[in-house]
């Protein structure tokens, strides 16, 4: 196979920011979030991206998924530069070809679980691939909560079932801020498990925000950010190392 | 805490302007109103006010006290006036004659709206009596005939130049005349819409068909002389029938009138602002709801930090107080503006107004800012105690964004209760206690529906929005789950409509149900096929014109019908009621029209014929013999000769010869007419219609034109109506687009998320829109049923009263309902506007 169903190049990066510059706010107050960031993120791996609060971490996470755009610089999605949309085509893209899991509120309280499953797939009046659909909540364990609302969900529950309607348009990326930010440590270990099966059994490319050095070991990169700028990637990280990395910086 | 609140107000300026919008808006109206009916009582005052100015004593025919209801002006033996002159001290006695007349255009149609009073008078010659004046340079007074001396309004209003011929209809025909004079007021008062035709007396007379009869002296006392000690004289000498009064009582009298008048019509304009205000009021309480409990976190942290309960209450009560004030003081300006151009609008459809500043009483606004406050702070005051419960740790619970749930069983048994009261109410009120009861029934029926609506707003919601998941999608279903998920919310909202769509529906029922009833009562009793009447209603059909159509073979019976008030009082004087009585002629009335009297029409012959069921009301039988007193105030004793199963014209009839001893100039109100077997019917129409190419005035029509022309005139009052019930509607409206707004901020993150996963714009605008219409639907059902059911109780309560057929006008409440879903789509506008373009970023970070 040398093309995805899309048709962009497999070897080609699913997501990519050259350059990207991102400023909040003008003049004396003006900030800037992102400085001349470049990185490719590869298909089929999973990447965290880390750094202290005000690196631009969670910029760059928006900005890679066209929920933002730059100053400077471009994003390509699966070969599709960013800054030639307008906000519908933006809109129609991320709805495509991205998935999200957020730290808090993923779900829309007046829909149940395979509803807010489904999201995407119904704001596009797209139909259901069924079989994906039970395969995907078959291994996220989701079954039985199907027909419950968010209200009846606990917390690890409301966030597998952002896992599954971030997978269940196939996405070139599915994008993780912090996904495990309200989780204790046992539906935390739970749904980075699912994530990581995800990226291994289907290939799916993960590109996910956080802070902790043992979430951010279940990914085959991490990509430290420092007042806006990449400043070093680890390959198959591990929690200590992470954590000697982010010492050795204090130092 | 003043400064807490203003902070608060300040940081949000929108939902608070649409708030006061809707308090601006209600005080608008009842401001509007006053100024409005004070400025053209203030107007009218002028104008009748200086009009007995020269008048020290006025002659006139003696009305009797319940004169007002008589139609007709009462003339009088113009002989009376040289008995009036040979009174000591009387300086100037002048003879007058007033009537009916109206100017036509050059094709022969009437100028000028009906309505307006047009009126005909003899040019008096003294100056001193005259309030009327020829200005240089304006022409002369008539003193020929053939000659009219026109009021300066009019003939600059219809472009009357001096030496034009004009053409003038009255009563009993129409006249070519010589425009040679413009008449001034003496005051230079404006007349409005009215006209005044001034004509030599002589041919007054005779126009108006009062030869040798004048209807009023006008007395001038000699220099010095106290005109009560004048009036005194004159009475000393005053045959029977007539009456004298001094210039001050008529003014007096006249003013009195007046204000009678334009009370009823102010009263009539407060109602309308009373539920344009009751509207408002539901929306300012469901705001504040919202706002609470969206501030829950703000005020539990307050309550935290040491706030007493009291405080909270102070504090929401303050920012209401403020918001009231604020609102009040620009609604009592837009109500000034709502005055002037009411005053204009009404000017441009013919209406105008004696001209004058506008007349804005200190009055005025105090009620108008005590109205707009008090109304605020009273709403505001339920959510404010609601606030003060917060206990304290709520500040630290995540999503406290929701209130608590009432019991639903104390909903369900208060709004019962309140429900059940207002139909209580309602009956009473129908039945025994009159219309104010009814008010008040109807007012606790909105209470109590209102309170109950939460409880059905989920299954609504579900009902109403079932299609819109099948049309829409997701979006479609997202609308319906939001029109669900805060019930009381929806409902509140819901009800605020619910109001002025129960009101348009009621006066739909009522109104259609009075047309079907009118049009049977005219199919199965008239067997007329033409009917004859004058087009203002004021004056009669030409008695001339009646003579005339008794020669036209086409016809088989010409019979007109006269209508008087009458006093009837029993026997022993225990009943006594001011009514009108109908004058027929025996020998042609069966002709035309299925009395159904027993033991037959000629009855009338001897006494008089009422109908069964007015007889059984009054508890009088065949053979009663009663008093009747006569506006002239002469009475007779007259048995009850016979009974009608026809309730037409009052359900009282007379012989017409009976009638015209005490009411000789009192023309046909109606005349019926049956067409010749054989003869086509277009045909007689249209020979009828050229015998009264001379009487402009007079008006043919077939059976189903004049059943369609009263359906118009119930169709123009029921358009002012709703012309009036609008407002609280567009109140109810801006309600719906505030409430949105409120839920949008509190959904953002919602919308954020959505956007974020793919919904376009277009697909939030839609969610947004269509939950408005639910919404809007809701209400608009609820306001139908509800109006349904008040216009059937009232139908049933006046069918004694004529109103036998009960009509739904299913279309027409359909076409509300529709109306209603259109309006909530535009009430959407704003809201899926601002949803739509909500900063993805901001809107999932918010807190």
């Amino acid at each position: 196979m040398s093309t995805s169903h899309h048709g962009a190049a497999v070897d080609a990066p699913a997501v990519s920011i050259l350059n990207g510059v991102k400023i909040y706010g003008e003049g004396e107050t003006a900030v800037r979030a992102l400085r001349e960031v470049s990185i490719e993120i590869a298909r089929g791996r999973f990447t965290a991206i880390m750094g202290p609060s005000g690196s631009g971490k969670s910029t760059l996470l928006h900005t890679l998924a066209g929920l933002d755009t730059l100053e400077e610089g471009e994003v390509h999605i699966d070969g599709i530069p960013l800054s030639t949309l307008k906000d519908r085509d933006l809109t129609l893209l991320r709805r495509e070809k991205v998935g999200f899991v957020f730290q808090t509120f993923n779900l829309i309280p007046t829909l149940n679980a395979e509803e807010n499953i489904l999201l995407p797939l119904s704001i596009a009046r797209e139909n259901v691939e069924r079989d994906w659909f039970d395969q995907i909540v078959r291994t996220l364990g989701l079954g039985d909560r199907l027909h419950h609302l968010p209200s009846q969900l606990s917390g690890g529950q409301q966030q597998r079932v952002a896992v599954a309607r971030a997978l269940i348009s196939r996405p070139i990326i599915v994008c993780a801020d912090e996904p495990t930010g309200n989780l204790d440590s046992r539906a935390s270990d739970e749904l980075l498990g699912f994530i990581r099966e995800a990226v291994d059994k289907i290939g799916q490319t993960v590109v996910m925000v956080t802070h902790d050095p043992t979430v951010a070991a279940y990914a085959d990169q991490a990509v430290f950010l420092e007042d806006g700028k990449i400043i070093h990637q680890m390959n198959d990280p591990n929690a200590e190392a992470i954590f000697d990395y982010l010492k050795s910086l204090g130092e | 805490m003043l400064r807490t609140a203003v902070r608060s107000m300040w940081a949000h300026k929108l939902r608070l302007t649409l708030t006061a919008l809707s308090v601006v808006l209600g005080v608008a109206f009842v401001v509007g109103s006053f100024v409005f009916t004070d400025t053209i009582g203030d107007g009218f005052n002028k104008l009748f006010g200086d009009a007995y100015a020269g008048v020290d004593v006025q002659v006139e025919a003696a009305f009797s006290d319940f004169a007002q209801e008589a139609e007709t002006v009462p003339s009088f033996n113009e002989g009376v006036l040289d008995q009036i002159a040979a009174v000591p001290g009387v300086g100037v006695a002048v003879p007058s004659v007033s009537g009916f007349a109206q100017l036509l255009d050059s094709e022969g149609r009437l100028l000028g709206i009906t309505g307006p009073p047009k009126f005909a008078y003899s040019w008096v010659e003294d100056p001193l009596v005259n309030r009327l004046t020829i200005l240089e340079g304006d022409g002369r007074p008539p003193t020929e005939p053939g000659e009219v001396a026109v009021d300066i309004t009019t003939a600059e209003t219809y472009d009357i130049t001096l030496g034009q011929e004009v053409d003038v209809a009255f009563e009993n025909g129409k006249g070519r005349f010589r425009v040679v004079g413009l008449a001034t007021s003496v005051t230079q008062t404006d007349f409005g819409a009215s006209s005044i035709l001034l004509f030599e007396h002589r041919e007054a007379q005779r126009l108006l068909g009062l030869e040798n009869e004048i209807t009023a002296i006008v007395i001038q006392a000699e220099d010095g002389l106290d005109p009560q000690v004048l009036l005194e004289r004159i009475e000393a000498v005053l045959p029977e029938g007539l009456t004298a009064s001094t210039g001050e009582q008529l003014e007096q009298s006249v003013l009195e009138e007046l204000e009678t008048g334009l009370g009823f019509f102010n009263t009539a304009l407060l109602v309308f602002a009373g539920v344009a205000i009751l509207v408002g009021a539901f929306i300012i309480q469901n705001t504040f709801r919202i706002i609470v409990a969206q501030r829950l976190r703000e005020l539990a942290l307050l309550r935290a930090i040491g706030a007493t309960s009291r405080q909270i209450v102070r504090m929401v009560a303050t920012e209401a107080a403020l918001v009231g004030v604020v609102s009040s003081a620009v609604g009592v300006g837009a109500g000034i503006l709502l005055a002037y151009g009411m005053r204009e609008a009404l000017g441009l459809v013919g209406f105008s107004f004696p001209r004058g500043d506008l007349v804005v009483g200190t009055r005025t606004i105090v009620l108008g800012m005590v109205v707009g406050v008090v109304i605020t702070v009273a709403s505001a005051l339920l959510p404010a105690f609601k606030a003060s419960s917060v206990p304290p740790v709520a500040a630290l619970r995540a999503g406290a964004g929701h209130t608590r749930r009432a019991s639903l069983r104390n909903r369900a048994i208060i709004g019962s209760s309140v429900t059940g009261l207002g139909a209580v109410g309602l009956v009473v009120g129908l039945a025994w206690l009159g219309i104010t009861w009814v008010g008040i029934g109807a007012l606790l029926l909105f209470l109590g529906v209102a309170i109950l609506a939460p409880l059905v707003a989920r299954p609504a919601g579900s009902f109403l929005g079932w299609p819109l998941p099948r049309l829409f999608g997701l979006p479609g279903l997202l609308a319906k789950e939001n029109t669900r998920r805060q019930p009381r919310r929806t409902a509140a909202t819901a009800s605020a409509l619910m109001i002025g769509i129960a009101l348009v529906s009621f006066v739909a029922v009522l109104s259609s149900s009075i047309s079907k009833s009118v049009e049977q009562s005219l199919l199965e009793t008239f067997a007329a096929d033409l009917t004859i009447t004058s087009v203002n209603f004021t004056t009669g059909v030409s008695d001339e014109f009646v003579e005339d159509l008794s020669g036209v073979d086409d016809l088989a019976a010409v019979s007109p019908v006269r209508i008087g008030t009458v006093r009837i009082a029993t026997a022993d004087g225990s009943q006594e009621e001011v009514t009108s009585i109908a004058a027929i002629d025996p020998a042609t009335v069966e002709q035309v029209w299925a009395t159904g009297a027993e033991p037959g029409i000629e009855a009338v012959v001897e006494g008089m014929v009422v109908e069964t069921n007015l007889l059984e009301d009054r508890g009088w039988a065949v053979g009663d013999v009663l008093t009747l007193e006569f506006p002239t105030g002469e009475a007779i004793e007259l048995p009850v000769a016979g009974t009608l199963a026809s309730e037409a014209f009052g359900g009282i009839l007379i012989s017409e010869e009976r009638f015209l001893r005490y009411y000789p100039l009192t023309s046909p109100a109606l005349v019926l007419v049956s067409v010749a077997d054989g003869v086509d019917l277009d045909r007689a129409q249209q020979r009828v219609q050229s015998l009264a190419s001379d009487y402009p005035l007079v008006q043919i029509q077939t059976k189903s034109e004049f059943a369609a022309q009263f359906e118009n005139q119930i169709g123009q009052l029921v358009a002012v109506f709703n012309g009036l019930l609008a407002l609280a509607i567009v109140i109810a409206i801006l309600g719906i687009t505030n409430t949105l707004a409120l839920s949008i901020t509190e959904r953002i993150r919602e919308i954020g998320l959505l956007r974020a996963v793919g919904m376009v714009r277009r697909q939030v605008r839609r969610m947004v829109r269509w939950e408005a219409v639910v919404v809007a639907v809701f209400g608009a059902v609820l306001g139908v049923l509800l109006g349904g059911v008040l216009g059937w109780a009232v139908r049933l309560a006046l069918e004694d009263d004529g109103l036998e057929v009960f009509s739904l006008p299913a279309l027409q409440l359909l076409i509300y309902v529709a109306l209603a879903g259109i309006a909530g789509v535009i009430a959407a506008i704003l809201p899926a506007r601002s949803a739509s373009r909500i900063k993805l970023l901001q809107a999932l970070a918010h807190e």
